[in-house]
């Protein structure tokens, strides 16, 4: 019952006793020596301040109808204290879960719409796509529980875990844009992601608050984004909803390789008449339009990525370049050498997007990266970028978590380091950076002047050399792009090629 | 490439900590056992080597002390014979005993053994008389395996639950590799380490512009330490800060860290690992440098140009009187009470404010009353006085700090001599202010003047610090007398 304190020694009799409790209002000591004298009446006041009693001010401050407001304030605070730590688990948790992932999906939709001129019926048929797939988890839940009662399936509980990351997010859009017929792929959405002008990377931090309070941790971390996907994670989860939504029995799932081929002809670089020879090549190869559409497997992982359409192009668009090559096409040869003599190119991407996804690519799957020395520009458009879409995307609810000290001490420290140090400066460089489209030219005119200046002879025996560096470098170039790591595309291509051989065969002997 | 300002604090980190000090501690038991056995076979024990085994273990096996604490306290409670009778206490104290030993955790057993970083933080012992014999025992590569083996063994029993990739860290640390920089985890962490990176490297090539823009986006990131990157950022607006003035200046940064960063509360080993502690703030026992970089800042900008002379609305004079003040309030709590060198730069201060006001002896001798005469002659030995006894308090603390004493308490009698002479021409013309002179004569002579021939034994010491302080002192007061 009695709970005893710390004190000074109680020295009565020579007593060692230092512990104390109170009986009927005065401190008696452990051996039952009773403090006393008004001199302890101080210490006894002093004590009680040291053991924690807390003293409070009140900020009497008026609200915008003049009445008093501090108790007020206090008091809702309190309150929300209490509901930081409700956190909600299990069925419920889930089911928030579940919800706040439909907040992101919403807000990339409209993203989309709003920035990238996608069709307003876009966010429709990602909805649908929504649908299809919380009905997939409905219907694997009552499978299970089809023998037993048919009450659990009325409380809807799910049995099976929804096994959603973000990347399912990104799956889904990819999924509705291609039953659209909307040339967007998926090296482009990886793209918007990794320059987090499309919300993916921190998105728990979009969820209005009562959610994010509310939210277990756990899916807190779903949320956030983590790593940059590598290694084909994209197209491994992409096949897995594709089956699980059923893409195929009701959605249009053809993947336009057209659109997809000349993109990749702009982001590397090359002659426009590739575009061609890689038609051809796909015709040749015996594949039809049925070959690139969206895959689907019903296994979390892909065994073989390049049954993928968008790896499968990418595949076909290198080959095209190799036997383009091998073919010993004088022009296209002495494109090929200007192309690789044309420094730096393949370091400094065009735009900083391409910049931005290349450095998170490398670094979320090489172990040690080699850093390249950035130019100026290049640094100056990346802390740019830092400044526009890092920077607001991962500070974007930090001032509610903060203490108004906290607050008060960033403002001071933000004052003495302001962003825009150098308004005048940063718009004349702002005037000066060059456009997508005038830097694509501008590298264009540069192989072109290295084609003009220098006459190569490139000999019979150089090309299976320049081939192989041609391929390497699309290799590098590509692999990144789509999130995939090199040795998995070259798999693609020696699958591609041996499945070329073969029917070349196969025609021969028929002819 | 360069470190994160980050505090990274994951489960792994963690566990494999954890583990390598329990390893440690465990091989050093097992050696100790075996060393043990092996010397008691060797040698009779003697006193000292008993007394030192003793003390040894008081030392080193805490759990064994604490245990025998506790017996000890049992043994005392029954003695008086009130082990029994209040269960309370008994609880209480088992209480505080069960905590001891789930505290007396393997890193702090193995940090009795060993000095803590932060007493060791750029602390040089060079000193001769304190060299410790190697120890030369050696060990059979067999014995050292055996050892190893049995603190495997030990400790394995606790490794079933951990992660594999904390069992693959803690085999290649207990093998003897390093693990070399691990990629970062996410997207968020591999952008900051390329702004990290990107700081650096403008900084290392002088690109201050780039360097600030850097910077300024990485204290706005969340979770990103300022107090393990202010000295880049002291620097940087230290070379911005004079064309740029929307910008704020390094003082008035360090003197942001020093007010919202106290040194209150104790420094706890086991929480803010992975940083460099003293550098990276202060605690009870030691003085953050960010602090001590301010006062110096704030000592350069206070002292005057040399050139312009000294008058009383200088506003160099009154920050330097705002600075005595502060660290005359400074040296009155712990961290700062005991560190020699705010003591020493309080020193300086008086060294300073004592120059100036000798200086007005020489310059302006005419135009002042012998009133005010008199109360600044009054201030300049405050000043000196002060001075000294900073001094002195100075050495006395602990810490070698070293620095030229012989040349600061020349100055000062330079400084004294400066109103004696003065007051020696005074006294040709005004026999009036005799009475004050001889007082202040006195003074001189209670405080143990070095003699003007001292002038001649300043040596290559004078660019001990390297700052432009050093030589304004001498060469200004040289010219000037």
């Amino acid at each position: 019952m009695s709970t005893f304190f710390r004190g000074p020694v109680c020295g009565t009799d020579n007593c060692r006793s230092r512990l104390w409790r109170i009986i009927d209002g005065r401190r008696t000591c452990q051996y039952g020596h009773v403090m006393e004298g008004d001199v302890e009446f101080n210490d006894d006041e002093d004590d009680i301040n040291s053991m924690g009693v807390i003293t409070r001010r009140l900020n009497l401050t008026t609200n915008a109808t003049g009445s008093f407001r501090s108790s007020m304030s206090s008091q809702s605070q309190l309150n929300q204290k209490e509901d930081a730590n409700q956190k909600v688990y299990g069925v419920e948790g889930e089911r928030l879960f579940l919800r706040c992932f439909q907040h992101i999906l919403k807000l990339q939709c409209t993203w989309l719409v709003e920035h990238q001129n996608f069709p307003p019926v876009f966010a429709d048929v990602v909805k649908l796509m929504w649908m299809r797939f919380l009905k997939s988890l409905e219907v694997a839940d009552r499978r299970p529980t089809a023998g037993d009662d048919s009450e659990n399936t009325s409380t809807e509980i799910l049995e099976r875990k929804p096994r959603l990351s973000l990347l399912s997010s990104i799956c889904l859009l990819y999924m509705a844009n291609t039953h659209l017929r909307v040339p967007i792929h998926s090296c482009d959405y990886i793209r918007w992601i990794c320059s987090m002008e499309l919300v993916y990377f921190k998105a728990n931090l979009h969820l209005p608050a009562p959610w994010r309070k509310q939210l277990p941790n756990y899916y807190h971390q779903i949320l956030e984004g983590g790593k940059t996907p590598s290694e084909g994670q994209f197209f491994h989860k992409l096949a897995h909803m594709c089956s699980v939504v059923q893409v195929s029995s009701c959605f249009s799932s053809y993947v336009s390789y057209e659109a997809l081929t000349l993109k990749l002809l702009f982001a590397v670089k090359l002659p426009p008449q590739i575009l061609f020879d890689v038609k051809e090549l796909i015709t040749i190869s015996g594949d039809d339009d049925s070959s690139f559409c969206l895959y689907e497997n019903h296994r979390e992982r892909v065994q073989r990525l390049y049954l993928c359409a968008d790896l499968r192009v990418a595949a076909y668009f290198i080959l095209a370049v190799r036997y383009k090559i091998l073919q010993n096409d004088p022009f296209f040869v002495n494109y090929c050498l200007a192309w690789l003599e044309v420094e730096g190119f393949e370091d400094s991407p065009a735009t900083t997007e391409d910049l931005v996804t290349k450095l998170s690519h490398d670094a979320a799957s090489l172990p040690q990266n080699n850093h390249h020395p950035w130019s100026d520009q290049q640094t100056t458009d990346y802390l740019d970028w830092m400044e526009k879409h890092f920077l607001p995307a991962s500070t974007k609810t930090q001032t509610e978590t903060q203490t108004i000290d906290h607050r008060i001490a960033s403002k001071k420290l933000y004052s003495m380091f302001p962003l825009d140090r150098a308004p005048a400066e940063n718009a004349e460089g702002g005037a000066t950076r060059p456009s997508y489209v005038d830097k694509i030219q501008e590298t264009y005119l540069e192989i072109s002047d290295a084609l003009a200046h220098g006459v190569r002879v490139p000999r019979q025996e150089q090309t299976p050399k320049l081939a192989q560096l041609t391929e390497a470098r699309l290799l590098r170039e590509i692999s990144y792009r789509f999130a995939v790591s090199q040795p998995q595309l070259r798999e693609c291509l020696a699958h591609l090629q041996t499945r070329i051989c073969k029917t070349r065969n196969s025609t021969n002997c028929a002819s | 490439m360069f470190e994160l300002p980050l505090v990274r604090n994951t489960k792994r980190v963690r566990t494999v900590r954890k583990l390598r000090y329990q390893y440690i501690n465990t091989l050093y038991q097992e050696y100790r056992r075996v060393q043990s056995s092996a010397t008691a076979n060797s040698t009779l024990p003697t006193p000292e080597n008993s007394a030192a085994e003793e003390a040894s273990d008081g030392d080193h096996d805490s759990a064994d002390a604490t245990s025998r604490r506790r017996r000890r306290k049992r043994r005392l409670l029954s003695v008086l014979g009130h082990a029994e009778t209040d269960t309370d206490l008994s609880d209480a104290e088992a209480e505080e005993g069960n905590d001891d030993a789930e505290q007396a955790d393997s890193e702090k057993e193995f940090f009795t053994r060993h000095e803590k970083p932060q007493e060791t933080f750029e602390v040089w012992n060079t000193d001769r008389q304190k060299t410790v014999p190697m120890n030369t025992s050696t060990l059979s590569y067999d014995t050292c395996k055996q050892i190893e083996r049995r603190a495997q063994k030990r400790l394995s029993a606790g490794m079933g639950h951990i992660s594999k990739n904390a069992d693959q860290h803690f085999r290649a640390m207990r093998d003897g590799y390093e693990i070399v920089a691990e990629t970062p985890e996410s997207h968020h962490l591999a952008h900051i380490t390329q702004l990290n990176e990107l700081l650096h490297v403008n900084i290392m090539k002088g690109r201050w512009d780039i360097a600030y823009r850097c910077f300024s986006i990485l204290i706005r990131l969340p979770g990103v330490d300022i107090r393990s990157m202010w000295g880049p950022g002291a620097r940087i607006l230290r070379e911005l800060s004079s064309t740029d003035k929307g910008l704020g200046t390094s003082e008035e940064f360090l003197g942001w860290l020093s007010g919202i960063y106290s040194s209150r509360s104790n420094f706890n080993q086991a929480m803010n690992f992975l940083m460099d502690p003293v550098f990276r703030c202060g605690s009870k026992t030691h003085t953050a440098k960010f602090v001590v970089a301010w006062l110096w800042e704030l000592l350069f900008a206070s002292c005057p140009d040399g050139t312009e002379h000294f008058s009383e609305e200088d506003p160099s004079n009154r920050k330097l009187l705002r600075l005595i003040e502060r660290l005359s309030e400074m040296v009155l709590i712990p961290p700062y009470m005991e560190d020699p060198e705010i003591w020493f730069i309080f020193a300086v201060c008086h060294l300073v404010s004592a120059d100036q006001l000798s200086q007005r002896f020489i310059s302006t001798k005419s135009r002042t009353s012998e009133l005010e005469r008199d109360i600044s002659r009054n201030q300049v030995t405050q000043h000196i006085t002060n001075a000294h006894n900073c001094i002195r308090t100075c050495e006395t603390k602990k810490g070698d700090f070293s620095f030229p004493r012989r040349i600061i308490e020349e100055q000062l009698a330079c400084f004294e001599k400066r109103l004696y002479q003065n007051n020696d021409d005074l006294t040709a013309s005004d026999p009036e202010s005799e009475f004050g002179l001889g007082n202040e004569q006195e003074n001189l002579d209670t405080q143990n003047v070095l003699g003007p021939g001292m002038s001649s034994m300043i040596d290559e010491e004078d660019n001990f610090f390297g700052s432009a302080e050093q030589v304004h002192f001498g060469f200004d007061s040289d010219s000037s007398t």
